[in-house]
């Protein structure tokens, strides 16, 4: 492809060059044509038809000193071109330029012997003499048709040059690129054929090649990293399934064998229960799955996040008052981008947290911060809060601190609030406080 | 009450319908949608209970159809799938209550009760009265056998909640949507709690309580006494 680029390329040089040094030397000869006329013609008009052909006799007779083309282009002392001299009847009286006499005016191609025997083309003028008869001037081709030969071999050449080298650069590059490519296709097939730990070749080199392997195997290492969590979350799911199935099992069983109404109502009780909790665990994991699926995104709206607390805060009011918690809050006005029953269900998540892991007596704060295009929420409790190393664990799914798993839930409440804060483009941490435990969330101003 | 019930599975649909006409209610099913367009057609009825995902034209695309002709026919859409964005359609396309499966019948049976007795569009009732509870709407006042009770407004809501379905069961997660606009279910009991002040200031110099907790499915004001 590139070769055949070059080639053309080199040979329109070739052609346009070719084509100017043509047409200069054609005008250099037409040129001295007309001056040697003119000479001949001012010799006439000075001298008479006499002394012309004694002139044009004498350039006759001067050494040949080569074509009549090569001495076209030296200067008028010693010159030799072609010359024909006929008087007012049409005979030739001067000149020995050994052709027909061509047809008034300029000439092109006309066929001529040299002295030598050899024949030629040369170019010529045929003037009128105003005293009756007529001057022909003619030049010899042959120089140019030389320069013109000469110039095209050396273009043939250069073409021929620039060819092979391009079709040399072309097999060479893409026998290159052709193993490169084979490597990664072949990485490529090993991944599919099931080896996920398999990478694309990186030779280190930095090149193009290199940058483009580099970033699939960022790729493949995220793809691996997320195929390693959902098989983490499989097994953690088939865990938390099985026991709760475990329990309505034996459940089950119990009323089949019971015979006492009462008894056997109550046991019915406790086998629905365990299907509420089963059908708790899924719908958490389905909306976590519908948050991380991003869509809610279409729903976003400008919200009063003041409001929001207000909300949470009056709903959660008789619950904090229950269990003998305190909330309070320091609001600073914030708009947020976001969707409400999503951030309503986060900052109630943090709530239910407190509630159930600050204990009794313990205080709750939640503060907002708009600054620039972010909003900050804190949300913090003077519990007794979570070690320095689980403080990134918490947010992921089925992570219960309590080590006995005797607290209620699946460990998806804060996974949730992680899930939405991030499907919000916003993030989460556990910050350092006095006491407890604090969230500090920053979210995307609303406007 | 007359009840369509528009479900493709056999079994599904045979325990709502065992179940509603155990309450007394009058039910249709069908198991198609297009064949269902048809037969909403012909009848009326009080409530129209539609899953989302059935053969032919769906729960969503029915009740399009039917809201499109101008009817006004209380719809619960049922579904299988996420709530989240889901619930967000449905409640969109003009359905009036939305239960998410599996469910406990008692939820079923409730939002249905409770959309049947839906007043017709435009007519509202200035006051409510069950047993010896008043409440009038318009200039948010609430009187126990003559004794004003002062409430907030979440506990006005509450209770006005359960003031419009009197002697039928109001669930839990019915309030939390309806009164605090809750649309999932929080791990804090936020109902119970708010109802247990309602309570205490209704029954203040009152034996018997105004409000039963019917277990594990919601709460219930009785007409009677």
């Amino acid at each position: 492809m590139v070769a055949g680029i070059s080639c053309v390329l080199t040979l329109a040089v070739g052609v346009v060059t070719f084509s100017m040094v043509h047409h200069e030397i054609e005008r250099q000869l037409d040129h001295r044509i007309e001056l040697e006329t003119q000479s001949l013609l001012a010799t006439y008009e000075r001298a008479g038809f006499d002394v012309l052909v004694r002139a044009v006799t004498d350039r006759d007779r001067r050494p040949a000193r080569g074509t009549l083309g090569y001495l076209a282009g030296r200067s008028e002392a010693g010159s030799r071109m072609g010359y024909i001299v006929l008087d007012a009847s049409g005979r030739r009286r001067a000149g020995d330029f050994q052709a027909e006499t061509p047809p008034p005016g300029w000439s092109e191609f006309i066929r001529f012997r040299r002295p030598d025997g050899s024949s030629g083309v040369a170019q010529a003028m045929n003037a009128p003499l105003p005293g009756g008869g007529r001057l022909v001037v003619a030049a010899d081709r042959a120089d140019l048709l030389d320069i013109d030969r000469a110039l095209l071999r050396v273009f043939l050449i250069s073409a021929g040059l620039v060819a092979a080298v391009g079709v040399l650069a072309t097999f060479g590059f893409g026998g290159v690129v052709q193993r490169r490519l084979n490597a990664i296709h072949g990485a490529a097939e090993g991944i599919m054929a099931g080896d996920m730990r398999r990478r694309m070749p990186v030779d280190g080199s930095g090149g193009e090649f290199d940058q483009l392997a580099t970033v699939l195997n960022r790729m493949l290492d995220r793809i691996e990293a997320l195929m390693s969590n959902l098989r983490q979350v499989s097994g953690d799911i088939a865990h938390d399934i099985r026991t709760p199935l475990t329990r309505l099992r034996a459940r089950l069983e119990d009323i089949e064998a019971e015979t006492t109404d009462g008894v056997r109502k109550a046991r019915v009780e406790g086998a629905l229960s365990e299907v509420d909790d089963l059908q708790g665990l899924l719908s958490g994991l389905l909306a976590l799955a519908e948050i991380e699926g991003r869509s809610v995104r279409d729903r976003f709206v400008a919200l009063d996040l003041v409001a929001l607390v207000h909300e949470l805060a009056e709903a959660y009011g008789p619950a904090l008052e229950k269990a003998g918690m305190a909330l309070s809050l320091d609001l600073e006005p914030a708009t947020v981008r976001g969707d409400r029953p999503l951030l309503l269900q986060a900052l109630s998540n943090l709530m239910d947290n407190s509630l159930f892991h600050a204990g009794a007596g313990a205080r709750i704060r939640i503060l907002t911060r708009a600054t620039g295009g972010s909003v900050r929420l804190v949300f913090g409790d003077d519990g007794p809060g979570v070690p320095p190393e689980d403080r990134n664990r918490i947010f992921k799914r089925f992570v219960r601190l309590d080590p006995s798993r005797t607290t209620a839930g699946h460990g998806l409440g804060l996974a949730t609030v992680a899930a939405i804060v991030s499907a919000h483009g916003g993030d989460i941490a556990v910050t350092p406080s006095a006491r407890g435990l604090q969230f500090e969330i920053n979210l995307v101003a609303g406007d | 009450m007359k009840v369509f019930l528009l479900e493709d599975d056999p079994e599904t649909a045979a325990f709502i319908e065992r179940g509603l006409t155990e309450r007394g209610h009058v039910v249709e099913v069908e198991a198609d949608g297009s064949v269902a367009l048809r037969r909403l057609a012909e009848r009326d009825f009080d409530v129209l209970v539609l899953d989302r995902m059935v053969p032919g034209v769906d729960g969503l695309a029915v009740l399009k159809a039917i809201r499109a002709q101008g009817r006004t026919t209380p719809v619960l859409l049922l579904t299988a799938m996420s709530q989240i964005a889901d619930r967000v359609d449905g409640l969109e396309e003009g359905a009036d209550d939305y239960l998410v499966k599996p469910f406990a019948f008692v939820e079923l049976a409730a939002r249905v009760a409770a959309l049947g007795r839906r007043p017709p569009t435009g007519e509202f009732d200035a006051v409510l009265r069950v047993a010896d509870i008043e409440m009038n709407l318009l200039r948010r006042e609430v009187r126990r056998g003559g004794r004003s009770v002062d409430l907030q407004p979440r506990e006005f809501t509450l209770l006005e909640q359960l003031m419009r379905n009197p002697g039928r069961i109001v669930t839990r997660t019915m309030l939390l949507e309806k009164v605090w606009n809750f649309g999932f279910d929080p791990k804090t009991n936020i109902v119970e709690t708010h109802m247990s002040r309602l309570r205490s200031k209704l029954n203040e110099g009152f034996e018997r309580s105004a409000i039963r907790t019917v277990r594990g499915s919601g709460y219930m004001m009785n007409d009677d006494a």
